[in-house]
């Protein structure tokens, strides 16, 4: 864990309530949106975002968080939102709406692995290894798009590129599959 | 006692029928789900309202201190307990009705007046849509918004309510210059309408309620583009290069044409009506089933029982929304209302479920106040409205 999460961490469990409330500033609409992404209601994804800020803050004594604020709330937020279409008879069993809620957010860093259904993973490995590696990368380990290009020592422009390749090739490969997901 | 048998969906037949693409095994443990529980129907009115207009969530300032003001009420009342959300959402609804009544039992000496001020509130459409790119970025469009952008050699533009893409001369698919293989979504709310021109020259009208997907430059041999809703086209000519349209389960290919597709969601039937030129309307699930289409000449593709047939019809019915006009002949009011509702965006309660077959033949203009085409409409049968608010109850 980075030193800033840590002292940020620390101090909502010390009852630092402005660190709190900045914190609660800063991620109520990106959550909020990420639960609508879910449930498509925007009145019932505000009050899963809610209900779990309400629980971290009332619970902080008792809550471990092992790698970020961020991504401790979207976990939560996720769980919430999964509990609310189980109640729903509705399921998610190949992750489409986690795996499409991220591929239409650019800022990926702090989200959890995407666990991918077979259907999906066997198009994703008949990329071009360039392209499965960038994509791979960005969408299911949600590494940072700076990052990526470090790492591959190419250039912002090239990782757009072939990201927006590896989009369109996964659109023909799955297309009649999930025509949502990547038309 | 009777052991009831829950049904559970995927989401992916959820999408897969908002699409018109589910089978029928689908839809049938669709229906039955549906009939599980009205919260069910919600959720799923939710998601094609979702997937039409997109996120409903405001993000202004405001909206972010009433969060924390109601945040710190929550703490006040005590802990958050799993399923609040939808305590909440009962509670809310409750409430509402509760306000609704007051103003119902408040207000009946001043009916007459009332609904006259909320008729007046329901307007004809206008010309507004959102431009949604791939990575996220989206436009509200209107008549005012002005708006010109550079995105790899083609130049998107937007002024006086009308959207279109311009590719750079002699920009070509070779060289330095990476193809731009880039797609765009407009969608069109309910009370809107929207005129664009593709980067090949291709003219659409797209009605109210409607979505269509299509890529900025169009590379490769084949011009494909996607819709749900109604539109109407104007293909650009290209023999080299058919342009193919895939709507739910039905594909129609055209070289260069005009002709008006009309596929919601909701409608039973996909219809293709032909002004000039020739279509080849085809099913994706039956490669098998083409039929072609001459000038006059509309089909039909049920999607219940999977056929497509054909008819001849006078195009200027189906087209008619594009001048601005409402043309019905002999149509039912069940139908009727539909359309009336996308174009005024406002709910119908059939009160009266007999009302749904009545027929009616009529030439109105789109433009016209909702209170006057309600009032033809009453004029020529024995049938009431009542309007609240944005809900007409027919009776």
């Amino acid at each position: 864990m980075k030193i800033e999460e840590k002292i940020l961490v620390n101090e909502i469990s010390n009852r630092n309530r402005v660190v709190f409330e900045s914190s609660f500033r800063e991620y109520y609409f990106i959550l909020a949106r990420f639960a609508e992404g879910f449930v498509f209601d925007h009145q019932v994804a505000e009050d899963i975002v809610q209900n779990t800020f309400l629980y971290f803050w009332e619970n902080t004594d008792k809550i471990q968080i092992e790698t970020s604020l961020k991504s401790y709330l979207y976990q939560s937020v996720k769980n919430r939102c999964l509990n609310y279409l189980r109640d729903l008879h509705v399921e998610d069993k190949h992750h489409f709406l986690y795996f499409e809620t991220r591929l239409n957010n650019e800022d990926t860093a702090g989200w959890d692995e995407v666990d991918l259904s077979d259907r999906m993973q066997t198009a994703i490995d008949s990329l071009p290894p360039q392209q499965k590696e960038l994509f791979t990368m960005k969408y299911v380990h949600g590494v940072k798009n700076t990052e990526i290009a470090r790492i591959n020592k190419i250039s912002l422009n090239t990782l757009q590129t072939q990201l927006r390749r590896a989009k369109e090739k996964l659109r023909e490969k799955l297309a009649g599959y999930i025509s949502y997901l990547f038309f | 006692m009777r052991s009831k048998k829950v049904h559970i969906v995927d989401i992916e037949i959820i999408w897969k029928s908002i699409n018109g693409d589910a089978s029928e095994k689908e839809i049938e443990l669709l229906d039955k789900w549906l009939g599980e529980d009205p919260s069910h129907r919600m959720y799923y009115e939710q998601a094609q309202r979702f997937f039409m207009k997109g996120s409903s969530l405001d993000s202004s300032q405001e909206r972010l201190d009433n969060a924390w003001q109601r945040f710190e009420d929550n703490e006040r009342r005590g802990s958050a307990r799993p399923g609040k959300a939808i305590l909440v959402a009962a509670s809310l609804a409750a409430a509402v009705l509760f306000a609704a009544m007051l103003l119902w039992f408040n207000g009946p000496r001043k009916n007459d007046k009332a609904v006259e001020n909320e008729i007046a509130a329901i307007n004809p459409g206008t010309n507004k849509a959102r431009l949604i790119f791939e990575d996220g970025r989206s436009f509200d469009l209107s008549v005012d918004a002005e708006l010109v952008m550079q995105e790899h050699g083609t130049t998107i533009k937007n002024k006086a309510g009308k959207l279109e893409y311009i590719p750079e001369p002699g920009a070509s698919e070779d060289g330095d210059h990476k193809p731009n293989e880039e797609v765009h979504i407009l969608r069109v709310p309910r009370g809107g309408e929207y005129f664009m021109t593709l980067s090949d020259g291709t003219k659409v009208w797209l009605n109210a309620g409607s979505l269509i997907r299509y890529p900025v430059a169009f590379h490769g041999s084949e011009r494909k583009i996607g819709l749900s809703g109604e539109a109407f086209f104007q293909v650009a000519k290209d023999e080299k290069k058919p342009f193919l349209i895939t709507t739910g389960n039905q594909v129609v290919e055209v070289l260069g044409t005009s002709f008006n597709v009309t596929s919601y969601e909701e409608d039973p039937v996909i219809v293709t009506t032909l002004v000039e030129g020739r279509v080849e309307v085809g099913l994706k699930n039956n490669p098998g089933a083409v039929m072609v289409l001459e000038p006059n000449e509309q089909s039909r593709y049920s999607k219940n029982k999977g056929e497509l047939s054909k008819r001849a019809v006078d195009p200027a019915l189906y087209i008619a929304w594009k001048q601005g006009r409402f043309i019905f002949e002999e149509e039912t009011l069940m139908n009727i209302m539909t359309t009336l509702s996308r174009w005024y965006d406002i709910d119908v309660v059939f009160a009266n479920e007999g009302a749904k077959k009545f027929r009616f033949t009529g030439n109105l203009d789109r433009q016209a106040g909702f209170e006057k085409i309600l009032k033809k409409i009453e004029k020529t049968n024995e049938i009431k409205f009542i309007v609240r608010g944005k809900t007409i109850e027919v009776n």
